[in-house]
């Protein structure tokens, strides 16, 4: 029943489409000449030009993309600076981090995928699920703005943003297939078909992704998802996009034989529905409004197959079922205002509602579940104060009204052209990332077989708050097509304050409970490097050096664990080289120093990193058909360690074939 | 004493003019009675009336208007139209005497001609409405100095023009990325095909493709694509296309003027001419959104200065 309103929706909208569409006059007549238009790219759909916008910026565009040969996102990002990345299901879920803390649920960064925050609350405020959203194959570019930014971004964008923008609709009519398949047990599919007019346009994507994991590990891994897109020009200046998916990962985790982690299934899964309505006022103002709901299921146990704590505790806990299953259900209401006032000044203003709602017995025992409203306003400013300088200011306000924090992140960065193609930037700005449902109000019990005499596993004290960083950077920003490169690079300081840590003791003597008993500084410099000296061949590099320095924490093995979140120095290559007739090659390197994992138990246990992926393809015609058969060679050499001494990413070969109308 | 002078030759050429009842010397008939027309009327009219041809010597119609006028035996030297309609309703009548067809596109003033079944000479002549290739794409590499490949959508009307653009690309080591768009629902696949690898879509007048009911889908996929957009009117800029280049209706007016004095004076009809001025406006905003910072002016001046070179 609760579906149904969307056939009306959608038959409403079809109608309204094709009710507007006039008959075409067929003739040209000097009324294509002197008749008005539409304003189109009114003043929010222009986007800023990277020597203008408040922070460093890393696109990964959609040739990029295809040449990595890269599965999913997360291991794309590997070549960003300033990044950590696992590869596999292995741990929890392929992960991507900025400035530390890799193999733990990362939480500081904020992910939007159409503009839609895909964390999950029940996941630590992880952003490994969303991170699957999309197929590659739908991915027009991933905008990854190094920097804290709340102000433009929520609470979430603690330390930087990640915005994947999936491809137009419009450019998606057809159809196309591809298939993937190598060592590994690496089997992907992808269909994807696109159908539409001027007024209404569709695409539906459906694709499976799987592999047998890491070496030593039961990894064997199953993504599947299906992503429907519309977009509806309802008049000639509102549009509507709805965007709604289903995604389903089966991984496997644990070890077999381990009586207390054996190996098993766990599912995560995600559902959505999007609405981004975009009313054009004139070319200087438009209003635009989003909501969307999404739902996340875990479902994550096994038996406890062990009689060790039946005789330390004296009663029956072998075979209870260890429990991380959860539900979740978020919805995001938003508002945006978006003016020009002069040449000189664009602001935007807006408020979002939040409602998060997680359920899951096994994380918050009694209670049973926890929800969470959210409001925020906020606004941002560009001021071109002088033809050469911009000051891009703003701020937002968030309330959350269970816990009654009320905080501030307003953030301030002044960019100057020194010269044509060369701009230098300076800033500040704070951020607050509030803690996920789990870090604050997680009570986890373990009951025996007779449902009695509860083992306390996690604990909280109604006490923990957000989280709040104070960000310094200054930056540089090149464009000097006279080279043929591109350049930015930035210095930073990252203040954290009031840090949230897990505060269980190793071993585990206490609960587990997570408090704001961390104080670090995280400081360094990165920088990337675009070259392209031809339309064929295109050159990125990147290099970073980051330290973190830990002021305060509650033991040594998390200092450690902290200090070294971030290799102190890593760097990425990526060349690719298109040939005539129809030949691409393209190769990637990424090397880190050592760098410790969340889950680390010793201090001096760290890993370096080092992956070599090759890549050739040749494009060719099966009638009218496009086609490109490549050959994609991951981690090229020596198996290389993934996440944990005992798992190793061995080097893969696998053959895609895509084909497209 | 100059008064007296000016008099006397507005007498004399009046009675010069003196014929039939309901006689002009100059018949300008308008597709329709809207400010459009009638400002571009003003023009024409007010530019004859500075060389000599009184006011009163012009009459003005509007296509239906001059249907039934014709009943009535209005006779002229010259008739002016303006616009499409105004001039297939003209022609409907089989005129005598010569018609200047104005204020409206190349494409235009050809299915016309033919359907009329009227040959172009010597009984007719146009102004075209839309700038020559040779100058839109002088401007396309006067702001994209690196452009190598022009993305261009045909439609059922403006595909005529293919080789002529054709030409004028290979002229300047332009290549072309061309695509047919007979229908609304080839939008898409046209856009993708031309999208694909070429530095600029410059926009050509053709209702299958270029109308209100499109210009939002193909702004937002050029755009996106990070592809520039030069148009062939000013609402296209407003729209948000990166520039344009037209003839403004002042500069229209004038030039179809002094076409007129010409034909009168020489009783010779020359061959259909593009605008020999032009405008070109500029969306600052999306230019520097898409890296680029353009001056209207300053092109207008560089533009200029080409066409003057040998």
């Amino acid at each position: 029943m609760k579906r149904n309103w969307l056939i009306p929706l959608f038959y409403t909208l079809i109608t309204t489409a094709q009710a507007q569409t006039s008959p075409a006059q067929s003739a040209v007549t000097e009324l294509d000449f002197l008749d008005d238009m539409p304003v189109v790219l009114s003043v929010s759909r222009l986007a800023q030009r990277l020597d203008e916008t408040p922070g460093a910026v890393t696109i990964l565009d959609r040739e990029f993309i295809r040449l990595s040969g890269a599965r999913d996102v997360a291991d794309l990002l590997r070549l960003v600076p300033g990044f950590q990345t696992t590869a596999s299901f292995e741990t929890d879920a392929p992960m991507a981090t900025y400035h530390g803390r890799t193999d733990d649920w990362a939480n500081r960064i904020q992910v939007l995928v159409d503009g839609r925050s895909v964390y999950a609350g029940h996941l630590q405020g992880s952003t490994g699920l969303g991170w699957q959203t999309l197929a590659i194959d739908d991915i027009e570019r991933i905008e990854v703005l190094r920097g804290s930014n709340s102000a433009a971004y929520g609470a979430r964008a603690f330390l930087g943003v990640v915005n994947i923008v999936s491809r137009d609709v419009r450019e998606t009519v057809g159809v196309s297939a591809s298939i993937s398949y190598g060592e590994n047990g690496v089997k992907d599919y992808g269909f994807r078909v696109g159908v539409g007019g001027n007024d209404a346009t569709y695409r539906l994507s459906a694709d499976r992704r799987g592999d047998d994991g890491l070496r030593n590990a039961f990894g064997k891994n199953e993504i599947n998802r299906v992503n429907v897109s519309s977009l509806f020009n309802v008049t000639k200046e509102t549009e509507l996009a709805i965007r709604l998916g289903v995604l389903d990962i089966a991984a496997g985790r644990g070890t077999p034989g381990d009586a207390g982690n054996n190996a098993h299934v766990r599912y995560m899964g995600a559902r959505f529905l999007q609405a981004d309505w975009h009313t054009t006022l004139d070319e200087n103002h438009d209003f635009s409004v989003s909501a969307s709901h999404t739902e996340h299921k875990f479902v994550d146990n096994f038996p406890l197959e062990t009689t060790a704590y039946d005789e330390i505790f004296g009663f029956p806990y072998s075979n209870t079922l260890i429990d991380f299953s959860g539900n979740e259900r978020n919805d995001a209401l938003s508002l945006q205002y978006t003016a020009r006032s002069s040449s000189k000044v664009r602001y935007v203003v807006g408020a979002e509602l939040r409602r998060e709602e997680v359920t899951s017995r096994s994380s918050f025992d009694a209670a049973g579940g926890i929800a969470t409203n959210f409001l925020r306003i906020f606004g941002n400013l560009e001021w071109r104060l002088a033809p050469n300088w911009i000051l891009n200011s703003g701020a937002m306000v968030e309330k959350i009204y269970e816990g009654g924090d009320t905080s501030l992140s307003p953030r301030v960065m002044l960019n100057w052209q020194l010269s044509d193609g060369q701009t230098m930037r300076a800033g500040v700005s704070t951020a607050t990332r509030p803690p996920s449902a789990f870090e604050k109000f997680t009570d986890v019990k373990y009951y025996d077989r007779n449902g009695q005499n509860p083992l306390i596993w996690s604990v909280n004290d109604g006490n923990l708050t957000s989280e709040r960083v104070l960000v310094k950077e200054l930056g540089y920003y090149a464009k000097l097509p006279k080279w043929a490169l591109s350049t930015d690079v930035r210095v930073f300081q990252e203040e954290i304050s009031s840090g949230i840590a897990n505060n269980r003791s190793d071993p585990p003597q206490i609960a587990q409970i997570y408090k704001n008993t961390e104080a670090s500084t995280i400081h360094g410099v990165e920088y990337q490097i675009n070259f392209q000296p031809s339309a064929s061949t295109r050159v990125f590099w990147s290099q970073t050096w980051t330290g973190i320095d830990v002021m305060m924490s509650i033991d040594p093995i998390r200092r450690y664990r902290t200090e070294r979140g971030a290799a102190p120095r890593a760097l990425s290559l990526s060349v690719s080289h298109s040939m005539s007739p129809g030949w691409d090659i393209s190769a990637s390197y990424n090397s880190s120093d050592g760098g410790t994992l969340m889950s680390s138990d010793k201090v001096d246990d760290f890993y370096a990193l080092q992956r070599t992926d090759l890549r050739l393809a040749r494009a060719f015609r099966l009638g009218n058909t496009k086609a490109e058969l490549a050959l994609t060679v991951q981690n090229l050499g020596p198996a290389s360690l993934n996440t944990d001494r005992k798992f190793y990413f061995d080097q893969r070969a696998f053959v895609t074939l895509r084909i497209a109308n | 004493m100059i008064g007296l002078a000016r008099l006397l030759v507005v007498f004399l050429f009046a009675l010069l003019c003196w014929g039939p009842a309901r006689a002009s010397t100059l018949v300008l008939v308008y597709s329709e009675r809207s400010a459009g027309y009638l400002d571009i009327a003003k023009v024409v009219t007010s530019e004859l009336e500075k060389t000599g041809l009184p006011a009163q010597e012009v009459s003005e119609f509007t296509g239906s208007e001059w249907l039934s006028a014709q009943s009535g035996g209005v006779s002229s030297k010259l008739i002016v139209t303006l616009g499409a309609d105004a001039l297939r309703q003209v022609l409907a009548l089989e005129p005598k005497v010569p018609v200047l067809a104005a204020l409206l596109p190349r494409g235009s003033y050809a299915r016309i001609l033919r359907e009329s079944g009227r040959k172009q000479s010597p009984g007719t002549t146009a102004l075209y409405l839309d700038q020559p290739f040779n100058r839109r794409l002088d401007l396309l590499k006067l702001v994209l100095p690196d452009a190598k490949r022009v993305g261009v959508l045909w439609g059922p009307e403006s595909q005529a023009l293919q080789s002529s653009l054709t030409q004028a690309a290979l002229n300047r080591n332009l290549g072309i990325e061309s695509s047919q768009v007979n229908n609304p629902a080839g939008l898409f696949s046209g856009l993708k095909t031309v999208l694909d690898g070429t530095d600029v879509l410059l926009a050509v007048a053709d209702p299958q493709v270029y109308s209100s009911a499109t210009i939002a889908n193909i702004l937002m996929a050029t755009y996106r694509a990070g592809i520039p957009m030069i148009a062939f009117s000013p609402a296209y800029v407003k729209a948000g296309a990166m520039l344009a280049i037209y003839a403004s209706p002042v500069q229209i007016g004038v030039q179809t003027a002094n076409m007129a004095r010409q034909i009168l004076k020489t009783n010779t009809l020359p061959d259909p001419q593009n605008p020999a001025e032009f405008e070109i406006s500029v969306n600052d905003h999306v230019a520097r959104s898409l890296g680029l910072n353009l001056d209207a002016k300053s092109l207008t001046e560089k533009l200029h200065n080409l066409a003057r070179r040998p």
